[in-house]
């Protein structure tokens, strides 16, 4: 169903709607759920890694970074928009295992932190191959669709926005199925909630520790793809700020709990645009990183998390 | 000696201090991923004495050093609720918000984003620096002998036990927080007036991690490590000029390494013999 | 040649042109093996700047080839010496002290950015050697530095007035609206300071003085920003950033139809612009101290080599900035100057060649540039050029007259 272009008031020679209050608040308010839908996808791929393995994979914000220089390279090399993305998207996952395989593995009765650590390590590694490889300035992906604009009421939406948005409901969505419905999603659940007692039921938890990593990093990919191509920058230093701000949003949402990440996400999101649109640039970090603190100090489980011993852990 | 190799000395005597200033939550076993922010704090407010009251530089050093400090003390106390990654989260946090209100207040004093130019016409020489690196050196030594430092080392190891002998945790760990402020502090104001140009971008998230990452690599477990581990990274890159653009690529390799082969850092306890515990208990323990 | 003979006359002939060939080898000779000029390189070949300095990297090379192709200064070749700053201000003092204590070069070229200049120009000063950096422009940094620092760039603030000047005068701009970058140094100094304050001094009224509408350097997202501005009424939009900022602006502008004319300082001046901002570019006037169409011989030459070699290396697109073109007539004024002023290069002499420089560069009037007669302001450092207007038409950069 095509959604018509209403006309909008012209209220200046220059052809140039000018908004009233309200529509200013709910337009930015959109805006928030859009910038916010970003850093649910890669809360989730922190929150995926936290809540099953306890484990704080610094470099997801890089990998999300390899994901969308993976399929503007992939788009570069002449395939199509949907095999990239596919084969980026897959590419990532791999990256993921090899993180597992330096920064978990080996690492299992280390001190939480040193995990940690390791993948900083690998968050500089990517960097800077990233950056000598491509380079340091930015690229964008090619204008592979002419974005059509759609007003509902006085909302502007373009195209590149709903199909981001669409596609991330999409992914939220179906890892959410995956992780209910299917054996190796009930596998992940049992876990996280006691790994010896996975083992002892009878779940390979190695596989399902791979397909945790892998499935991080493939979403933590995706959200890179759809950001490059939604805001138009592909850049190897693109993941360092999503990447703080989905620890953020997973924190701010609930720690290990998926539908904690997509509200963090959306949260951070609103707050981020509401505090640029209303009280400037300046105020914005003030605003997202004030907020994870004081999450932090008042409710460290975060708005959805609960004591683990009373909830289903993802 | 050229003035390059003083530079580098100098510069390492900083970072050294920077580690120091890690270790003192680190030995508690607090992690801080925000003291580059304590660093900006003792950076400007020591400036600002220098440049616009004209307070000589020893006392604004101090200064600079004790409101970091207070700083540190402030953040010790919701620090003590959150543990490992929650406070390492937290704690980055605070970092960056220390850099943003320098970037958008106090303009008129510190320049905020254009940055705090000319702080001092001659640069501090290096027997300032290092007299200072010296200092908490023989201060560190003499802490890790005293019964204080041997709490530490508890409270580090065994929360339980340390408050079963009567240690009073609490004050000990917010202290600590409070000491590795003052001292990032203090080397921020030599940074101040070594560069005699700051701008916040120069105490970022990033600046952060590095200080944290010498005392991992060169071993958490006492003092000497972070001296360590910021020998190697303020000479290493020296030494990996060669490197060229693959020198990041180079320490992100070192770093997993490290963390899979020595994951307590290169200088362990059991090399200082200061390691307490008897031989049976550490079978127990790892 | 007629009949070559073996006879008395001929032996004459063989002798003295051996004797010519002799001298001629002797003085080659003797000018090869004439210790090299070293000019210090302090560019930030890895990092945030590194696509940047790369591409000077290759005026380096190539102002170097041509002048010691002629002859060199005064019989000696010109050589450089390189090392990375990484993009780090605390690198680039360690390169600049290596630099002039170590390798104890005549000179030094760079630093790229502010950042860097701020702490490595304090150093060089005081050690007493020349830099001349090609792309900082941030208010005051070589002036809180003389004499020994120079910037081969046109401060923020003489660059935006014929620009600001030109847009008003051709869409008869009354009010505008102002977004700038509150992280970045210089675009910051140009939203707070230099644009609102050249466009008063043309009574443009500025209707959301003091509210201005910001943003932080390499944001991607602007939506908000872009809706706070469909609050206003206004002209035109006077944006104070850099070129990718600048893209990310104007196509969101456009998009969420805000279309009014926009102006923006020189950060705003790279082909990146065009090709990144597509058709949401077109009509933006900005200013420039060179453009690598002008109709010169000597701009046109240059242009050709420079793009042949960097196609070469990759750099996409190939054809040259003004950065790059301030290196490469940095080198040639260093060239001049110690022609000029007899540098002798003998190890003895290096802080005497050194000061002869700094001297000669201060005195320096109407040296003939790629694009401009160049000039440097004695209090400033910075230099004085020509500076053109130009705005983005049919995917290419337009002169405005």
């Amino acid at each position: 169903m095509l959604i018509e272009s209403l006309p909008v008031p012209v209220d200046h020679l220059r052809g140039n709607g000018v908004l009233k209050g309200e529509e200013l608040f709910i337009q930015q308010l959109f805006n928030g759920v859009m910038l916010g839908s970003t850093y649910s996808l890669i809360a989730i791929a922190f929150t995926l890694l936290m809540g099953i393995l306890n484990m704080l994979n610094f470099a997801i914000g890089e990998v999300f970074m390899l994901g969308a220089i993976f399929g503007l390279t992939f788009v570069n090399l002449g395939l199509s928009i949907y095999t990239a993305f596919s084969l980026a998207v897959i590419c990532t996952g791999c990256v993921c295992l090899v993180i597992e395989r330096f920064s978990f593995r080996p690492l299992r009765n280390a001190p939480p932190l040193v995990p940690l650590l390791s993948t900083i390590g690998f968050s500089i590694l990517f960097q800077n191959i990233a950056e000598n490889i491509w380079g340091s300035e930015r690229s964008q992906f090619p204008e592979w669709m002419e974005p059509i604009d759609f007003h509902i009421g006085p909302i502007l939406i373009s195209s590149t926005q709903l199909i981001f948005l669409g596609a991330a409901v999409f992914l939220m969505v179906g890892l959410d199925l995956f992780i209910q419905r299917t054996r190796i999603g009930r596998g992940m659940r049992s876990v996280a909630e006691n790994i010896e007692t996975a083992s002892i039921l009878g779940v390979d938890s190695n596989l399902i520790i791979s397909t945790t990593f892998f499935v991080s990093g493939a979403l933590a990919g995706a959200s890179g793809i759809l950001f490059g191509l939604s805001f138009s920058i592909v850049s190897p230093f693109m993941g360092m700020e999503p990447g703080i701000k989905g620890i953020a949003a997973m924190i701010v949402g609930g720690m290990g709990n998926i539908r904690g990440a997509i509200v963090g996400g959306m949260l951070i999101g609103i707050i981020e645009v509401l505090s640029v649109a209303y009280l400037g640039a300046t105020a914005r970090d003030f605003a997202v990183y004030g907020a994870l603190f004081l999450v932090l100090v008042i409710r460290p489980q975060g708005i959805l998390g609960m004591i683990q011993a009373e909830r289903e852990r993802i | 000696m050229s003035s390059y190799y003083l530079d580098v000395l100098s510069a390492l005597g900083i970072n050294i201090l920077l580690a120091l200033g890690v270790y003192c939550p680190m030995a508690t076993g607090q992690i801080s991923l925000g003291n580059a922010g304590f660093m900006a704090i003792g950076a400007y407010v020591s400036a600002i004495l220098t440049v616009h009251l004209h307070a000589p530089l020893f006392p604004s050093l101090i200064i600079g050093g004790l409101i970091a400090g207070i700083f540190g003390v402030l953040v010790g106390f919701p620090a003590l609720r959150l543990k490992g990654v929650f406070l390492a989260i937290a704690t980055l946090g605070f970092g960056e918000i220390v850099r943003n209100f320098f970037m958008n207040f106090l303009d008129t004093l510190t320049g905020g984003a254009y940055g705090f130019r000319g702080i001092g016409d001659t640069p501090l020489s290096i027997t300032w620096i290092w007299g200072w690196v010296v200092f908490f050196l023989i201060f560190f030594f003499l802490l890790s002998r005293s019964r204080l430092g041997l709490a530490m080392i508890t409270i580090h190891d065994d929360d339980i036990v340390s408050e079963l002998i009567g240690i009073n945790i609490v004050r000990m760990k917010i202290g600590a927080f409070g000491l590795g402020a003052f001292v990032a502090g203090v080397a921020g104001g030599l940074y101040a007036h070594y560069y005699l140009y700051i701008e916040p971008e120069f105490f970022n998230v990033w600046e952060s991690i590095y200080m944290v990452l010498f005392v991992i690599m060169g071993g958490m477990l006492n003092f000497w490590g972070g001296v360590l581990g910021a020998g190697i990274f303020t000479l290493l890159p020296e030494f990996t000029r060669l490197l060229q653009d693959w020198r990041g690529a180079f320490f992100g390799v070192v770093i997993i390494g490290l963390m899979i082969a020595r994951p307590s850092g290169l200088v362990t306890r059991k090399m200082l013999r200061l390691d307490l515990r008897p031989p049976a208990q550490k079978e127990i323990k790892r | 040649m007629a009949a070559l003979r073996t006879g008395k006359r001929g032996k004459i002939f063989l002798l003295e042109t051996l004797i010519f060939l002799l001298i001629f080898a002797m003085t080659t000779g003797v000018a090869l093996a004439q210790q090299p000029i070293k000019i210090g390189v302090a560019f930030g070949l890895t990092g945030l700047w590194s696509d940047w300095c790369k591409r000077d990297l290759i005026a380096v090379e190539m102002a170097m080839e041509e002048i010691n192709a002629a002859g060199g200064v005064n019989g000696m070749p010109l050589k450089p010496v390189i090392y990375d700053t990484a993009s780090k201000p605390s690198e680039a003092t360690r390169v600049v002290r290596k630099l002039a204590t170590d390798d104890k070069v005549l000179a030094i070229l760079g630093p790229f950015s502010s950042s860097e200049c701020e702490v490595a120009f304090p150093v060089g000063n005081r050690i007493g050697i020349v830099m001349i950096a090609q792309a900082s422009s941030k208010p005051g940094v070589a002036a809180a530095n003389r004499p020994y620092a120079f910037r081969n760039k046109v401060d923020e603030l003489r660059l935006a007035i014929p620009a600001i000047k030109k847009w008003k005068k051709h869409h008869n701009i009354k009010t505008v609206a102002i977004v700038h970058d509150a992280k970045d140094a210089v675009s910051r100094a140009l939203g707070t300071t230099v644009l609102p304050g050249v466009c008063k001094k043309l009574g443009i009224k500025i209707v959301n003085e003091g509210k201005y509408v910001t943003y932080t350097t390499g944001d991607f997202d602007m939506r908000p920003q872009v809706t706070r501005l469909k609050g206003y009424e206004f002209d035109g939009i006077v944006f104070g950033g850099v070129y990718m900022d600048g893209v990310t602006f104007i196509k969101e502008a456009r998009r969420q139809g805000v279309n009014q004319p926009m102006v923006g300082g020189n950060p705003l001046m790279h082909l990146l612009f065009l090709l990144r901002g597509g058709k949401a570019a077109e009509g933006v006037y900005t200013s420039s101290e060179f453009y690598y169409w002008m109709p010169k011989p000597s701009v046109q030459k240059f242009t050709k080599e420079y793009i042949k070699r960097a196609k070469n290396k990759g750099f996409d697109p190939p054809q040259p900035l003004q950065f790059d073109v301030n290196v490469y007539d940095s080198i040639y004024m260093l060239a001049h100057v110690m022609k000029e002023r007899g540098i002798t290069n003998k190890p003895g002499d290096l802080a005497r060649d050194r000061e002869l420089i700094m001297k000669g560069l201060t005195d320096l009037k109407g040296f003939p540039g790629l694009a401009s007669e160049i000039s440097f302001n004695k209090k400033t450092g910075d230099a004085t050029k020509i500076i053109y207007v130009v705005k983005a038409q049919g995917g290419e950069w337009v002169l405005v007259d």
